[in-house]
């Protein structure tokens, strides 16, 4: 079954003069929840309005369930959207809201009924059919979109920032309920964020996209644990990057001076050669302080900050070229540690990510 | 049916820009028709000749020699331009400090006062100017009010059928037009604009002239451009409370279309002298109000 | 200074005059209406009705508020289709220059002195060879009413959230339908008020109509006719008839465009 795949093909899409996507090629499988992750302006949203059809691509094709939709119309796809402000009718109330797309297909009236019956349950607002969209809290308004959007039935569920309205709080409780949606129904859905805890948390896969360019795709952890640029290490999660030189090669396992020419090891992203610029991304959680007379290898550094965040300690280290390099430690382990205190810093190699070049 | 598209892109682009166009089309076929096409008939026929009750179509400059040699002409024409900016003069400075206040003043009242204004706008174009000349005609309101305090003992004649008529009337029915403009352009002003100026040691005059002028500059041009076109090109005004020496060139242009002796091509090609001529100074009124207010 | 907020003798005294200036013809029109003297002055000894009898009872009456009806309605009609469909198509626009400069153009008829659009519709028409006429005078009344119609249209749009018509398409409606179930029902409040603003410009519109009707009639036209004959007291019952209606058309125009925000 190839149903609810989606291909983007070598999509490209120019606003006059701007490029907002240059030669995109990206795919997602059936079932799958696949999040593009990026800031504002990176061309996440164009390209998932290129999928539902609301711009065309300058060039390009796009394809789902294995059928060419480019020329398409938006209201031909087998893909429907949940908006940023949930767009919801503001003169039909929730259960006309819901049924549009049914009506449209001039489904009967007990069968349109059973459905938005059916969807309100999926979002848990049962009782509310008849409530205006003035009369719905924020979290609710996206439920109905939700709901709105599935009772279409599409092969490919498109959700366009549709959490980035709502507090902190709420929108953790609807991340949950989400992906708890999607696994139950087994459907495609395609969300554009820019929070990558967001990302982290609900997607089967994550495509990171940069200045119009998808710059890495992978699971969450893949994600995480080995970012495949400098951009998508620092957009992914907190990390320290380190400037420095590499002074040994073996393989993926290379050595980099940093500091003040002191020699740390890490694993290549690509091939790199000695001697090179290069720039070491280590994040906070994987930075150990050693301190005393008997500590050696590692970075000699000075405490500059010790800042509380109540499960965990976070240390601020000033290193020999003036580089800030943070720590996050247990309270005990951080025990004892004073602003000024001379220290070193360590962290596993195979913790340490190295890049050619210095940070963009 | 093919859509005429506006578009002069690449092939993609020019159908989709057609499209969007496609909401402008009745409108824009509207003004082309009911608005381009007789002002250029108009045009067309300032060149033509009137033969008694006859058109002649020509392509002769004889109406705009007319013009430009008959004295008549010429000091109606500065009459008008006079009266016009002289009530624009008066209208954009009221305007300009009632919007003033509503913006930083009324702050809470803006909305009722905004509304007010443009009630009154539709309370009746005629019924304004003929209500001026029941409160300024010789037995008329202020008058008769005046001499009943004891203030004169005799009609001032100034008020009604003179100049001093038109232009108040004219003030009146104008400065709705020239608030709303500037009142828009002034909500993007902020207090911390001012507070800022202040601070920096900014005079009052000079709070006005560098930085209150300059950025409500969009709406004094528009306030500007309508009280000033508009006041020049009335003729109701003037043969209502004008009185005999009070005409303005717009009386003259209406005459030749609903007139004895009309004269069509005279008029056209009267209307598009003042016309070019209000524009003239109008763009040098700008220039002028840039001048002082930048530096 | 800046911040003082509480207004002051000068700023009050200010007000006052200019709302004085803008209302004191409308409340002596009013006034005179029921004064009792022909002679308009005060002290006013009595109050009548007189002047309204006389006003309805004049034979031309009856032509003009019927014409004047008309006239109305035509304007609302074309000017709220012709308007609405254009302030719609200029809002959804992306290119914010070439909306400005559409916007622009569109206003330009407000800008032309009346009298010159009156001659020049003259002109065209008598070129056509279409005598004047009512239905002259009534292509005139949309093409004067339309720049205002599409500067009310405009500002009430600028809030339109074009997302709602992305999401009909994208739920599976077509172009029309999108626009049957789900754009017009929410303009429609905007347009009506635009179109009961366009009813009361053209019941107030007198130069253009008066270079093209001809001989018929309308209540500016009438009044005209009876200021130019000297001060009559019906005048201003006339004008108080009329600028109540004009008033409430346009007090109703700005109700029915703020309703459901």
């Amino acid at each position: 079954m190839t149903t609810g795949t989606v291909e983007v093909v070598g999509v490209q899409k120019r606003f006059g003069d701007t490029v907002a996507l240059e030669q995109v090629d990206f795919t997602v499988a059936a079932g799958e929840f696949v999040s593009l992750l990026g800031a504002s302006g990176c061309g996440k949203s164009t390209l998932l309005r290129i999928v539902a059809g609301f711009e065309s691509p300058s060039s390009g094709r796009v394809m789902i369930s294995g059928r060419d939709i480019t020329d398409w119309p938006p209201h031909r796809r087998p893909t429907n959207i949940v908006f940023q402000q949930g767009a919801l009718f503001p003169h039909l109330n929730v259960f006309d809201n819901i049924a549009y797309s049914l009506k449209l297909r001039n489904w009967s009236r007990t069968r349109i009924a059973a459905k938005v019956e059916e969807m309100l349950a999926l979002v848990r607002l049962d009782g509310f059919a008849t409530r205006g969209p003035t009369e719905l809290s924020g979290g609710q308004v996206q439920r109905v979109a939700l709901a709105r959007a599935l009772a279409a039935e599409p092969s490919v569920l498109l959700l366009d920032e549709p959490l980035s309205a709502l507090d902190q709080k709420l929108r953790q409780e609807m991340q949950l309920e989400l992906r708890g949606i999607q696994k139950r129904l087994g459907a495609t859905f395609v969300f554009v964020t820019h929070d990558q805890t967001e990302a982290l948390v609900m997607s089967d896969r994550i495509a990171i996209m940069d200045r119009g360019k998808i710059v890495q795709v992978g699971t969450p952890r893949e994600i995480y644990k080995r970012p495949a640029s400098i951009f998508a290490s620092s957009f992914i999660g907190q990390t320290n990057l380190l400037p420095g030189k590499t002074t040994a090669v073996a393989g993926t396992a290379v050595t980099v001076a940093v500091g003040a020419d002191d020699p740390v090891e890490g694993l290549a992203a690509a091939p790199l050669a000695i001697g090179a610029a290069a720039t070491l991304s280590v994040r906070p959680e994987a930075v150990r302080i050693a301190t005393g007379e008997a500590a050696v290898g590692g970075v000699p550094a000075t405490l500059s900050e010790i800042v509380y965040l109540g499960n965990s300690i976070r240390i601020g280290a000033v290193i020999g070229d003036g580089t800030l390099v943070w720590a996050d430690l247990r309270d005990e382990e951080a025990a004892g540690l004073e602003i000024g205190d001379k220290v070193r810093l360590t962290w596993a190699p195979d913790a340490a990510t190295v890049w050619e070049g210095a940070e963009r | 049916m093919t859509t005429p598209s506006l578009g002069v892109r690449l092939d993609g682009r020019r159908l989709r820009l057609g499209a969007a166009a496609r909401p402008l089309l009745p409108a824009g076929a509207y003004y082309a028709v009911f608005f381009a096409i007789p002002m250029a008939s108009l045009f067309v026929l300032s060149f033509w000749r009137a033969k008694g009750f006859d058109l002649v179509p020509d392509v002769s400059l004889v109406n705009y020699e007319k013009i430009a040699t008959s004295p008549l002409y010429h000091a109606l024409l500065v009459r008008t331009v006079a009266i016009g900016l002289i009530t624009s003069l008066i209208v954009v400075p009221i305007a300009f400090t009632l919007s003033y206040l509503m913006r930083f003043v009324f702050e809470r009242w803006a909305q009722l006062i905004l509304q007010l204004a443009l009630i009154s706008l539709f309370s009746g174009y005629l019924v304004r100017i003929y209500a001026w000349r029941t409160i300024l005609g010789k037995q008329g309101l202020l008058n008769s009010t005046l001499e009943w305090l004891g203030i004169i003992d005799q009609p001032l004649e100034f008020l009604i059928y003179s100049n001093f008529a038109t232009i108040i009337t004219l003030t009146g029915l104008l400065i709705p037009l020239a608030v709303l403009p500037i009142y828009s352009s002034m909500a993007n002003i902020s207090r911390d604009h001012l507070e800022v100026a202040r601070d920096l040691g900014s005079k009052r005059t000079h709070l006005v002239r560098t930085i209150l002028v300059p950025m409500a500059l969009p709406g004094i041009r528009t306030a500007f451009a309508f009280s000033f076109l508009l006041a020049a090109g009335d003729f109701v005004t003037p043969s209502l409370v004008g009185g005999t020496q009070g005409i303005m060139i717009g009386n003259v242009i209406a005459d030749q279309f609903r007139g004895i002796g009309s004269n069509w091509p005279l008029g056209g090609a009267l209307a598009f002298v003042t016309m070019a001529l209000v524009l003239v100074i109008y763009f040098a009124v700008i220039r002028a109000i840039r001048w002082v207010t930048t530096w | 200074m800046v911040r003082a907020n509480r207004p002051g003798v000068f700023a009050i005294g200010y007000l006052a005059a200019v709302l004085l200036l803008l209302y004191a013809p409308v409340v002596v029109i009013v006034l005179f209406s029921f004064a009792d003297s022909p002679r308009l002055s005060l002290p006013i000894e009595g109050l009548t009705l007189d002047w309204y009898r006389n006003a309805f009872d004049n034979p031309l009456m009856g032509v003009a508020v019927r014409n004047s009806l008309i006239l109305a309605v035509v304007s609302a009609v074309g000017c709220g289709t012709l308007g609405a469909a254009f302030a719609f198509g200029i809002v959804k626009m992306k290119r914010a220059r070439l909306r400005g400069a559409l916007l622009g153009a569109s206003l330009l008829p407000a800008v032309v002195p009346l009298l010159v659009i009156g001659i020049s519709l003259a002109v065209f028409f008598s070129a056509l060879g279409l005598h004047q006429s009512l239905r002259n005078a009534a292509f005139g009344h949309i093409l004067v009413c339309l720049p205002f119609v599409i500067l009310t249209m405009n500002a009430r749009l600028e809030t339109f959230d074009f997302s709602v018509l992305e999401a009909a398409r994208d739920l599976g409606a077509s172009p029309f339908r999108a626009f049957r179930d789900i754009t017009f029902p929410l303009i429609r409040p905007s347009i009506l008020g635009a179109g009961l603003l366009a009813a009361a410009l053209s019941l107030d519109e007198f130069v253009v109509t008066w270079f093209n009707i001809g001989s018929q009639q309308t209540l500016p036209v009438l009044v005209w006719g009876l200021m130019r004959r000297g001060i009559d007291p019906s005048i201003n019952a006339v004008a108080s008839v009329l600028m109540i209606t004009m008033v409430a058309l346009v007090i109703g125009s700005s109700l029915y465009g703020r309703r459901r925000r």
